[in-house]
């Protein structure tokens, strides 16, 4: 059962305009893209290697931090863990080919579920200790 | 990669973009300060509720640090700009209606040279709007599956030119003949092909809907040696053709600094590198460029604000406006971007494209 506090910051995170959570990396992947759709490129591939390697080592890394049992810890563990998925799909879907459309509707899942991590621990920040 | 310390736009104590009406998402809202004391015990004492928080908190922040190391800076869109590589004006059409058939016959009859190259095929003198002599050969005219394509040839440079049918070649090939012979002449082989598509960017719509920005227009893209200009003539003009270009010479640049760093066995350590100080964002920007830009700790425009990649081709508009304008322009340009600036007249203009 999905808690409230889950519910919540779920339809939080689906609520946010694109408009305002783009970031560099959304924009990278985008100029990627397009990069990809005017020929093949040896840099294209190695900026998705580069990025989803440095997806893997933050995330590795992060799993080794401890983590004290705590709703909103779990929650936000919750969506950054989606929120990488959601990321690695996208570069995934990017090496085989899937349209500019379909990686980055992935993509913004992602970008949406990181981003929501942020404001998950600002709001702790501000009201909760 | 880089790392923020922004506060993130839509946080979380604004809810005005919020589904819910605002009053009713805050009613709504498990707070996570009651979260807190779900999770912490009233009857601990005070010290261990303190040291709990601390640890949640510690946890929290190390997540969200996690996510703005991987999603990077914020970038808010600019009114009249849109996707990356994509240059968007939707307002900002060529002056005065360049293409009532009055003012495309003035240009004609400038591109005279063109309409005598493209007959003859033979050496054609030119001035640019730099009042540079120039000589080239137009070779080809050749029409496939919709386009006619050209050979813009300028020294040891050859430029290949596609348009598309219904673009005017005479006007087309003579502005781009114009602009590219005003690049820096190293630079030149930088870019070697350029299309002018008739039609809109067919991805406009679905970008128009996805920003909801109706009226989104790309005027062009560029990179890995190609640019493509949409809309026919409308968006074929000098700037958006010099960001096009910077885009181009960054790339040309790292290519280059690759090739060296193979050559010297270090190639793999460079990439490393590169993941530190952020230049594996982009591959249309000289190794090096990213350190630099934080050194000025300065923005070049809104746009370039958009990424390191957008920064560079930026940068690059800026100094050929610059050159264009006269030494006091570039000396200004060197005072507001010092460690810009040196980067890109130490190594790229004089090191990684020397002949």
């Amino acid at each position: 059962m999905i808690s409230s506090l889950e519910q919540y910051w779920r339809a939080r995170a689906e609520s946010l305009l694109l408009s305002d959570i783009r970031t560099e990396l959304y924009e990278d992947l985008r100029e990627m893209l397009a990069c990809r759709d005017l020929g093949p490129s040896a840099r294209v591939e190695q900026w998705l290697e580069t990025v989803e390697a440095e997806f893997l080592r933050q995330y590795e890394q992060s799993e080794e931090s401890q983590s004290p049992s705590h709703e909103l810890v779990t929650l936000a563990e919750l969506f950054s863990s989606e929120g990488v998925e959601a990321w690695l799909e996208a570069f995934e879907l990017f090496r085989e080919g899937a349209s500019a459309e379909r990686v980055l509707e992935v993509a913004e899942t992602g970008q949406r579920y990181l981003w929501v991590v942020r404001d998950i621990a600002q709001d702790f920040q501000d009201t909760g200790s | 990669m880089q790392t923020t310390a922004i506060r993130p736009q839509g946080s979380s104590l604004s809810i005005a973009r919020f589904a819910l009406k605002p009053s009713t998402a805050e009613a709504a809202k498990p707070t996570s300060e009651s979260a807190t004391k779900d999770q912490i015990p009233d009857q601990l004492s005070l010290s261990e509720r303190a040291r709990r928080s601390d640890g949640v908190n510690k946890r929290l922040q190390g997540l969200s640090q996690m996510s703005s190391q991987l999603l990077g800076r914020s970038v808010r869109p600019s009114p009249n700009h849109a996707t990356s590589v994509q240059r968007y004006e939707p307002e900002k059409a060529l002056p005065g209606k360049a293409h009532t058939s009055a003012q495309l016959d003035r240009e004609r009859q400038r591109y005279g040279h063109i309409t005598n190259g493209i007959k003859t095929g033979k050496v054609q003198q030119f001035k640019n709007s730099n009042k540079k002599a120039v000589a080239l050969v137009i070779e080809g005219g050749k029409s496939t599956s919709g386009y006619q394509s050209y050979g813009i040839r300028t020294g040891s440079n050859r430029l290949d030119v596609k348009l598309a049918k219904g673009v005017d070649n005479v006007v087309a090939l003579g502005r781009i003949a114009d602009f590219y012979s005003q690049q820096p002449e190293h630079f030149q082989g930088a870019v070697d092909q350029i299309t002018v598509e008739a039609g809109p960017n067919p991805k406009n719509d679905y970008w128009a809907e996805r920003y909801s920005m109706p009226g989104f227009r790309s005027a062009a893209v560029g990179g890995g040696g190609r640019i493509t200009f949409f809309n026919g003539l409308d968006q074929l003009k000098e700037g958006p053709f010099n960001h096009e270009f910077g885009h181009n010479v960054g790339f040309a640049a790292r290519e280059a600094q690759d090739r060296a760093e193979r050559k010297a066995g270090t190639l793999g350590q460079a990439r490393r590198r590169d993941r530190q100080t952020g230049d594996h964002r982009s591959p249309n920007i000289p190794r090096g460029y990213s350190e630099v830009m934080r050194g000025d700790g300065n923005s070049i425009s809104s746009y370039g604000n958009r990424s390191v990649g957008e920064d560079f081709a930026e940068f690059y508009e800026e100094f050929r406006a610059a050159q264009d304008r006269g030494g006091q322009a570039v000396e200004h340009l060197r005072r507001e971007y010092p460690n810009r600036f040196k980067l890109f007249e130490e190594q790229v203009f004089v090191h990684w494209f020397k002949r």
